[in-house]
């Protein structure tokens, strides 16, 4: 055991490196590998552009949105007997096996390029009888570089590059550079030592660097980590089960805020915060905490509440202060509400567990499509009534059960006018489910010669005093040239 | 990404630049040096000696500024780290066997072309630091054999072998019998092991003679011989033996657990031919190849002062069990028992010098087998000592 004062002080760690710094074979060493990397940058700059039109490379291919489904297209024509050019449908770009090996090329030309012109500054040096051991540990850290940016790469080919992004962003590139960093200091100094270093003092209790770590860097990788296994969990729940997407969020988000909890604990505990020392804390800023941080708590306890009840779960479509979105997130302080017109509208929890919420997919998500037509006066009433009928259930996504139906609803002033009646499983299908059945609506009232009329209006004019009426214009033109 | 790179680059540049015009100041002024230093003592009693020594010099010598860690607390290993260009400056109470891979592996700075006084050392330690004809290090201290008795059962101390097979039967002696730590007795009895071309020679007569001896001291009853030095102390602590043959290390230990002023220390018996030579493990001094020509400058002055006589007695007289490798350091009973009989064993011990290291390991190898054919075996002396010969590959 070793008493404290033969521990590292700071001054020790921050000045053994720029100490180092100062040694010519250091500089040697440094200077090469500085020439090898401004090197492999210059033919990166160059090679990348001849590399990307060999290869397009294609990190963001979105699906194209299918208008029409093949099987409904098929079945259209059925009802037509004509052929409609349907828009060329493109595979997914993702599906493509050999895009694992693709996408992941762009990430790889930097470190390739570093570990050539690192590896012949490690040949140059070492034949001149210089030291090469820095150089040899760098080569050995663009190894693992290299394989950070392939399992990058892996991912970007994977997974959709939104959430990849924000998973490279956010979690792995801090805890990659975490990771080398504290690799590297271990070179130096040991880590074991210098996390024992006491930093300040809180409460009398000495904080050393590993608590004052943990409290800092330590929580925000735990806080990404936990999202990112969210995430992950959430995708592999999604795609495999058929457990509903809310309850799965709901569960995750719960978990996620336990293990935060656990997390903030075992931070606490490192801290070495007495269990005095938390009560003098809670007990002597307990008045001011409340008074300032009554609406957080009052939120915190709602989203709890609501995550619990499940009244409003992501993914509902509701209503709020008149403004109609799906719940795109739900975090302990507050409800996102992402509009239709893409709005998004931030809600504090209090707020909808205290005021009435319109929610459209509580029970079921099922949806409801209502399309009114009229036709003209000589169409074929009956024609008309089969084709309405025969249209949605050819569509793959408007349900059997309840099954579609079209009514005649009226004799309207210029039209019949009908009502058709068709169930989308998902509110989210509604409105393109409708736009499909109007459109072939259209086109086969066109193929079979069924006029949609205009809305006519004839005008009559019973007893007009025509004589009178001549003799006042030509009065009035008089008038006017005088 | 090219953001973070050309901002990675102002400042590794900004860096490289600060350093070295830094360091070309230097040339034209004097300035203060920073000395690195790494240490491979392990006990907090000797760090804290380490530790004052250093800042005496650093009082006598404000122009340097030594840093000291444990190499323990170094981040790697001093090889990983050397190769890199990196490492302390200056590695102090080094093992001498860990210079050969780091010599060899052109890690160490070779020491001959700088202006070292050496005539202090004791030429047994300066010649064993040698490796190729090169100096890649400087005696620090040692560590030996010697006799320890228990004050509380005996007052008087064999000052041979004769005497020591006298000894009465109520104050016991436990003697460790195995190649290294019995050498002792075969230099009592003349062989010469570094020979007259310094190379490893053993003399087959001394053997024999020593495994005769070893014999009759068998069939004493107040002497208890082992393999293990281990068993031999664990009885010497609990009383049952008066005297113990043991390693100069070992002192702390049985001052901790026995009454300090119980535990006596004595130089080992001396035999027919003269004083007793244990064999010496050394920690020596040596020098990082990376460290800038002013640094080893100011490293070696403090290596001068940590060897000289004064600091080498102070270091002795703290008692951690360390021998001084310098040769005018000379102790008083009076001042400290324990330190006098240091001192004088230090004199007599013998280093294995760096190139025949490889020798010894050979003959070390067949030794502790040559010691249980010579005493519990068949074998007569002569066998015994013929067995090792031929084993070894020594001639006789």
């Amino acid at each position: 055991m070793l008493t404290n004062e033969s521990l590292l002080t700071f001054n020790e760690i921050i000045g053994k490196p720029f100490y180092y710094l100062y040694r010519p074979v250091v500089q040697q060493q440094l200077i090469a590998i500085l020439i090898a990397i401004f090197l492999a940058w210059l033919l990166t700059r160059w090679l990348k552009p001849w590399l990307q039109t060999l290869l397009p490379v294609e990190e963001e291919v979105a699906a194209p949105e299918v208008m029409y489904t093949q099987e409904f297209d098929e079945a259209k024509a059925e009802i037509t007997d004509t052929t409609v050019a349907l828009p060329e449908v493109k595979k997914p770009f993702f599906q493509q096996w050999w895009t694992y090996l693709i996408v992941p090329l762009p990430h790889l030309v930097f470190p390739t390029l570093c570990l050539l012109t690192v590896t012949i500054a490690y040949i140059v040096v070492g034949s001149f009888g210089g030291f090469v051991g820095l150089i040899d540990q760098f080569r050995l850290f663009l190894w693992v570089v290299f394989a950070y940016e392939l399992f990058v790469g892996l991912l970007y080919a994977a997974f959709p590059t939104d959430t990849v992004r924000r998973y490279h962003k956010k979690l792995l590139r801090p805890l990659f550079v975490v990771l080398v960093l504290g690799s590297a200091l271990n070179w130096i100094i040991d880590l074991n030592q210098l996390g024992q270093v006491v930093v300040f003092e809180l409460f009398g209790n000495p904080v050393d660097v590993r608590a004052l770590f943990l409290a800092t860097v330590g929580v925000y990788l735990w806080l990404e980590l936990v999202w990112g296994v969210q995430e992950l969990a959430q995708q592999i729940i999604d795609r495999y089960t058929d457990t509903e997407a809310a309850t799965i969020q709901a569960s995750l988000t719960l978990a996620r805020y336990v293990l935060i909890g656990v997390f903030l604990l075992f931070v606490f505990s490192e801290m070495q915060l007495s269990p005095t020392v938390v009560t003098a804390l809670t007990g002597g800023l307990s008045a001011g905490f409340a008074f300032g941080s009554k609406d957080i708590v009052n939120n915190f306890i709602s989203g709890i509440v609501l995550l619990f009840e499940r009244s409003v779960r992501p993914g509902d479509t509701v209503e709020i202060d008149g403004t109609m979105g799906i719940v795109s997130a739900m975090s302990i302080r507050s409800t996102i509400v992402q509009g239709f017109d893409g709005r998004e509208v931030i809600v504090p929890n209090e707020k909808i567990l205290t005021s009435s919420v319109t929610t459209y997919t509580k029970s079921s998500r099922h949806a409801r499509i209502k399309i009114d037509i009229g036709v003209s006066y000589d169409a074929d009433l009956k024609q008309v009534l089969d084709i309405l009928n025969r249209i949605p259930r050819q569509h793959k996504l408007v349900l059997d059960d309840p099954a579609p139906n079209a009514f005649l609803m009226e004799f309207g002033p210029s039209s019949v006018n009908f009502s058709l009646f068709a169930w989308v499983a998902d509110l989210g299908q509604k409105v393109t489910t409708q736009q499909d059945l109007v459109l072939t609506i259209m086109d086969t009232f066109a193929q079979h010669n069924i006029e949609i009329p205009y809305a006519q209006q004839e005008i009559r004019l019973r007893d007009v005093p025509w004589e009178a009426l001549a003799i006042r214009q030509s009065a009035a033109s008089v008038g006017v040239q005088s | 990404m090219s953001n973070y790179f050309q901002l990675w680059v102002i400042v590794f540049i900004a860096s490289l630049l600060t350093a070295c015009g830094s360091a070309s100041t230097e040339q034209n002024t004097p300035v203060p040096e920073t000395l690195f230093v790494s240490h491979y003592w392990t006990s907090e009693h000797e760090e804290q000696m380490l530790q004052e020594a250093i800042d005496a010099f650093m009082r006598i010598n404000p122009d340097v500024t030594v840093v000291m860690e444990s190499s323990r607390r170094t981040g790697r290993d001093f090889a990983e780290q050397a190769n890199a260009g990196l490492g302390a400056d200056m590695l102090v109470g080094l093992p001498l066997e860990e210079v050969i891979p780091l010599a060899e592996a052109g890690l160490l700075q070779e020491l001959s072309g700088y202006d070292i006084d050496t005539t202090e050392f004791r030429s047994q330690y300066l010649n064993a630091v040698r490796y190729q004809d090169r100096l890649y290090a400087l005696p620090f201290m040692g560590k030996t054999s010697i006799m320890y008795y228990h004050k509380a059962l005996t007052s008087t101390v064999p000052a041979d072998l004769d005497e020591l097979l006298e000894t009465p039967d109520e104050a016991p002696v436990g003697i460790p019998v195995n190649f290294v730590a019995a050498f002792w007795g075969t230099q009592a009895f003349g062989t010469n092991l570094l020979g007259e071309e310094e190379n490893v020679q053993l003399d087959l007569q001394s053997y024999v003679d020593w495994f005769e001896w070893l014999k009759e001291a068998r069939n004493q009853p107040g002497i208890i011989l082992d393999d293990e030095v281990f068993f031999l102390r664990e009885k010497f602590i609990s009383g049952e033996l008066a005297y113990l043959i043991d390693s100069t290390d070992s002192l702390p230990q049985l001052k901790e657990v026995i009454d300090e002023t119980d535990v006596g220390v004595s130089p080992l018996p001396s035999g027919a031919a003269g004083p007793a030579s244990p064999l010496a493990s050394l920690d020596v001094i040596a020098f990082n190849r990376a460290a800038a020509p002013a640094k080893i400058q100011a490293g070696l002055r403090l290596a001068e002062f940590l060897t000289n006589a004064s600091q080498q007695q102070k270091l002795v007289l703290e008692e951690t069990g360390h021998i001084p490798v310098n040769r005018t350091v000379t102790i008083r009973p009076r001042l400290s028992e324990a330190g006098s009989a240091m001192a004088k064993q230090g004199a007599t011990s013998i280093a294995i010098p760096l190139d025949y290291v490889d020798a010894f390991n050979q003959i070390r190898r067949v030794g502790d087998e040559a010691y249980l054919q010579a005493l519990e075996g068949d074998s007569d002396s002569i066998e015994a000592a013929i067995y090792l010969f031929h084993e070894a590959g020594q001639s006789y």
